[in-house]
Formats: C-alpha cells, structure tokens, sequence
C-alpha cells in the first residue's frame, strides 16, 4: 500500500516513513498542503497533519474531498473536539491525536483502507467484530452465539457501528443513516437507542463513546 | 460601608431639621401669645376704665351690659369686684381658686397681665387681671379670661405647616445624602466587584470613570493593573498550552520511534528495559495530555465566569438531561472497573435530572471522577447517581474504598498534588483540578466529602436551570 504523509514537522515525519515502513507499506511524505493536493493521486491512503505551513490542514482536506474518496487519517496535535469533529464532518475517515502507539497507528490504516476497498466491493452478508456477529440479510445479530433481539432501528445503528468498526462514528452520520437526517432533533431518541443496544449487547466498553464526536466500536 | 456614611448622614439631617423646625415652632408661639396678650390687655384696659367710670356714677348697669356683650361676642368671661358689689359675665366667678387668686393679687395693685407661652396641645383659658382706682386707692379689680383656643388651632396650624415642612426639607436632605453617598461610594463599590472578578477569572472588565477625582484615579490605576494581571495570566496560559502542543510532535516520534525500536529487540533483558522506557513514555504523554486539558479547563473557566451574568450566548451550554451522558460514562468506565474489581452501579433518577452544562464537559468531569474511583479505591463499590438538592441537581460518584483523610480532601484539586499513599500508582495529580475548573466553566462546583464509614463522594452540585432555555 502507498502511504501519503503529509507532516510538516521533520521527526515525525521520518518517523512516521518508518513506522509505516514497518508494516511494508510505501510512502511519500510531503510537508505543504499544496503538495498534498498535487500528490494525492498515487497513493492508497493519507496521513493528513493538521498544523501545515502554507495552509490549515482542515482546507487541504476539504479540498481533497471535493476530488477523491480515498482514505484520509488526521494525526494532529490538536485534541480540542471543535477540531475532530470539524475534521470528521469535512470528510476525514478517521483521526489519531499524536502522540499515537505504532500498533494504533497501524491498525487505524488498516480500518480505513479495508473499509473503502470494501465499499467497492458487493455489500458483505455478515460482519463478525470479536464476539459479536451480525446477518446482515437475515437481520439477526448475535454475541457469542446469544441471538440478540434487537429493535429495527436498534439493528440499524449496531450495524452501522460494526460496519465501521475500528473508526469513528459521528453523531451526525448515525443521525443521517437512521432518520435521513443529520441536524433534526433525533439527538434524544439516539441516546435511548443507544442505553437499549447496550442493555441488550451485554459488553461493557464494547460501543465507546468518543466525547463530543460520536461512537466507535473497538475491533479486536 | 454605605450604611454607615448614610446613617450619620441621615442622623445629621435629622438634628437640622429638628432644630430649625422647633426654633420656628418656639417663635411662632411666642408671637401669637403676644399678639393675644396684647388684644386681651386692651380689652382688660377698657373695661377698667369703664368700671372705673361706673364706680364713680355708681351706676353699674351700662357696665354690665358691655360685659355681657363682650362674654356673649368672645365667650370669654369677665369679673369686675367693685367696692360694693361685683359683676360677673360669661360664667366667671370668685369660687374658682385661680380667679380668687388673680382677685386678691389685683386688690393688693398688683397686675397680672402676661399670657403664659401658648402650647399647641394644652387646654383651659388662662387669666389676666388688674386693679383699677385712683393713684392712691384701689377702687376696684378686673378679671378677664381668656380663651387661648383660637390661638392654639392657630398654632396647631402652623406646626401642620412646619412639620409638612420639615419632613418635605428632610426627605429632600436624605435623597441628597443618598445619591452623595452613593455617588462617592459607586466606584469603590465597582472597584471591589471588579478585584473580586479579577481574583475568581482573572480578568476584568474596563471600570468606567465616574465619581470623586482621587476614585476616578484609583480606578484608573486598578484598570490598569487588572490588565497587566490578566495579560500575564493569559500569556502563562498561553505559554503552556503552547509548550504542550509543541511538544506532541517530538513526544509523538519518539513514540514511533520507541515502538519501532521495541520490534527489533530481541533478547529479554532489552524488551524489558524497552518496556521501562515505554513506561515513561507514556507518563510523559499523560502529564503532557493533562497539562493541555488543565489549560483548555482554565481558559473555559475564566470564560464561563466571565460570562457569568451575562446572557448565556455561549451554545454548548445548553439544558441537557444528565442520565445519558451518564451511562455512556458509565459504559466507557466498565471495562477498567472489571478490571480492577470494582461494581460500577448506575442509579436511574425518578425523574429527568436536567443539568445546564456543556455535554461533553459533563461526560469528561464524570469520566475523569469515576476513573479516579476506580484507581484509587480498587475493588470498591462505585455508585453513579443524580439527585435533586436544593438548588437544582447534584451528580454523585461515591465509592466504599479508602477514602481521603479531611486535610487531603481540600489537598486533592491542587495542580499536581498525589495522595502521599497513591504515590505508587501512576498518575499526574492533574485530574481534580481539571474536573474542578471544568465545573466552574460550567456554573458548577465540586465538592468532596468523606463517606461513612469509608470512602470518598464526588458531588457535582449545578444549580437549577433557568426556565425558558430549555433546549
């Protein structure tokens, strides 16, 4: 896989070549925003910095949006939630705040790449995170072989979330799969999904809440 | 302070006013008792000289007539004792132990003719007499009584007048002295407000100029002070947020670059000194992550309390239920507690436990009370609830562990202050103090107490939402 990092900082850049080296992916790094926007094309996935030189990092990745749907990681410095979630609502798949574990790292561009080579492919029929199985034709989720029995709307949301395990959820992507709109007053009803999923999965810290973003359930 | 200067004020007003109004009353008495006293001899005159007349004609008929026309006219009783006889008009006679005095002090030529100072409120009529005769012989006495009652409704008069007067002048006096006091003590009011602003934001906002000239002056110096106070606050702030910031980029590749180095290890002695390297690693990260959090903690706090008052503009803050946010908490909390061995309980509310407060503020205070339960108090039951309390809602994490003796309890939200017997635990000390500032951001506090017979309860105390911002 060909890795994008785009860093102004020195060290962490050759770091990072490293650290992706190690998992036998390539890599360019670039450190201006508008090398990024020129390089993006050869390459699989992008680790996007939020603190560059020539621009904000939030506008090289909405402009990278506007041409491509390849998978963008933010690793940042900035950990104030008005930046993640801008970041996450601008189109990133996924963020990391540095300073980050190599295996998170890692695994964090496994998730996104595998997703959106997946959401080339046919839709999956079942989705296995750890204990936890869902039939996505049958409309049947079981953890450990327990079948679960779900509302509709509870079915929906476990497996959006499963479906995009290993990455973020916002609150506003749930809000839009679910009711068809991200910004109504669904807030409320989301919680007392949510409080209902939970009862029924029986697995404590299985959904995360990501403070102020939305929900995230770990992969194994 | 404004009491006191408007009492003695008021006591002074009080005193001039007394005082000028009881000189004027005096006065007004003295004045009518004269005008009366001088009618009163006149008439007393004119009768001695009639009865004179009459002792010398002995003929006392025209004289009683005039006397019973004056008593009939004034109502005011006349006795004259001539040598022979006496005549009496208007129900005035010897038996009455005053009329008998004036009559035997005239016999002996002596004239009692002065009215005592009228009072506005005494009763009776008072007496004047004198003798009459020739140079050598009293030949006779006049008694007069004289019927103060008309002068005293004349007086009680003026005292309506001077009394409305005085209260009018002493209203206007003390509304005087107010907006004086007032106006003296609005800037040292200001001034007082603004140091205590200073001193629970650091910041403050610009005193205007108004007042007395050595005030206006101090305000000006405070100003300026506040704002060398504020600015350097601000840029100590500034300076560790910065610093912590401009530290994840080289914390972040040595990260990296550790875990990196930990994959080519080998032998067991190096993985287990990388580990000791990791280890530190990643206390550096947590003080480095707490330090960032304390300083976006305090920026909230002086913002929230700088906004305290204010129309609450700010969107974040917003009337949510507090049960959600709770169990999310609570979800996130699990796996540690399982870990640890602790029972994480969650109490439902009765009702919905409505809390003015940024969400995810919320849930990080939470989040940070019940790690701290779960660090320090292993294997103890953690009870998560909200309560209604007097003033609005309490959010309460308790748990059955060690607990905090009384003088660690007001230690524990000390930047960087550890518990002597946790020092073994990992930690910064950082977490009460964020979870403390973040509260103050949100209007609320953070209390602390010891749980009978063991353990330690986190409150939230927010006070009760305003009705209308509901949303």
């Amino acid at each position: 896989m060909h890795v994008l990092i785009v860093e102004d900082d020195d060290a962490m850049a050759s770091a990072l070549s490293a650290a992706v080296a190690s998992a036998g992916h390539k890599h360019t790094r670039v450190s201006r925003g508008e090398d990024a926007l020129l390089a993006h094309r050869q390459h699989e996935v992008i680790l996007l910095d939020l603190g560059l030189p020539d621009m904000d990092g939030l506008d090289v990745l909405r402009k990278l949006r506007q041409v491509t749907q390849i998978p963008i990681l933010i690793l940042t410095a900035r950990d104030d939630e008005r930046s993640v979630v801008l970041g996450l609502r601008s189109g990133a798949d996924d963020y990391l705040v540095k300073p980050v574990k190599l295996v998170e790292l890692l695994a964090r561009i496994e998730a996104v790449t595998r997703r959106s080579s997946r959401s080339g492919q046919e839709a999956p029929h079942t989705i296995v995170v750890g204990d936890l199985a869902v039939d996505l034709d049958r409309r049947i989720a079981s953890v450990g072989g327990r079948q679960l029995a779900l509302t509709a709307t509870e079915f929906d949301l476990l497996s959006l979330l499963a479906r995009n395990a290993g990455s973020v959820v916002t609150r506003e992507q749930i809000l839009d799969a679910l009711w068809g709109d991200a910004f109504v007053a669904h807030s409320r009803s989301l919680d007392v999904h949510l409080t209902g999923l939970r009862s029924k999965l029986q697995l404590p810290g299985f959904i995360i809440n990501v403070r102020g973003v939305g929900y995230r359930v770990e992969q194994p | 302070m404004k009491v006191r200067v408007l009492g003695i004020l008021s006591l002074l007003v009080v005193i001039i006013v007394v005082t000028v109004s009881s000189v004027i009353l005096t006065s007004a008495s003295r004045e009518l008792t004269q005008e009366l006293q001088i009618n009163r001899v006149a008439a007393l005159n004119r009768f001695a000289q009639l009865a004179s007349d009459a002792a010398e004609d002995n003929n006392t008929t025209q004289l009683q007539r005039e006397m019973d026309r004056y008593s009939e006219l004034y109502s005011e009783g006349i006795l004259i004792r001539l040598q022979q006889t006496s005549l009496r008009s208007g129900g005035l006679s010897e038996d009455q132990p005053e009329v008998r005095d004036a009559l035997n002090r005239a016999s002996l030529n002596l004239s009692d003719t002065t009215l005592s100072p009228l009072r506005a409120f005494g009763t009776g009529n008072d007496i004047i007499s004198r003798s009459f005769g020739t140079a050598s012989q009293v030949l006779g006495e006049v008694v007069l009584e004289v019927d103060l009652d008309a002068a005293r409704q004349k007086l009680r008069e003026r005292w309506i007048v001077v009394v409305l007067a005085a209260v009018a002048l002493g209203v206007l006096l003390l509304v005087a002295a107010s907006r004086i006091t007032a106006w003296v003590l609005r800037p040292v009011q200001r001034l007082s407000r603004a140091v205590h602003q200073l001193e629970a934001t650091g910041k403050t906002s610009q005193l205007p100029e108004a007042g007395p000239p050595e005030l206006r002056e101090l305000s000006r110096s405070f100003t300026a002070m506040a704002d060398a106070v504020t600015e350097s606050i601000e840029s100590q702030r500034r300076l560790i947020a910065d610093t912590s910031h401009q530290l994840r980029n080289p914390v972040g590749a040595l990260r990296l670059r550790v875990d990196l180095l930990r994959l080519a290890l080998r032998s067991e002695p190096e993985k287990q000194a990388a580990a000791g390297v990791v280890a530190e690693l990643e206390r550096v990260e947590e003080m480095l992550d707490g330090v960032l959090k304390l300083a976006t903690a305090e920026h909230r706090a002086t913002e929230g309390s700088a906004r305290a008052g204010q129309e609450s503009e700010h969107k974040r803050l917003s009337v949510i239920d507090a049960f959600p946010v709770l169990q999310g908490e609570v979800e996130r909390a699990a796996p540690a507690a399982l870990q640890a061995g602790s029972g994480l309980t969650l109490i439902a509310p009765a009702t919905e436990s409505l809390v003015m407060c940024d969400p995810d503020e919320l849930a990080h205070m939470v989040g940070e009370l019940l790690a701290n339960a779960i660090k320090y108090a292993p294997a103890a039951r953690i009870t998560v609830a909200s309560e209604p309390t007097e003033g609005g809602t309490a959010i309460v994490i308790s748990d059955d562990g060690p607990g905090l003796p009384a003088d660690h309890l007001a230690a524990s939200t000390t930047r960087f202050w550890r518990a002597p017997q946790h020092s073994k635990i990992p930690g910064n000390g950082l977490g009460m103090t964020i979870v403390e500032r973040l509260a103050e951001a949100n209007g609320a506090r953070l209390v602390l107490q010891t749980r009978e017979p063991h353990g330690l309860i986190a409150r939230l105390e927010f006070a009760r939402p305003k009705d209308g911002s509901h949303g």
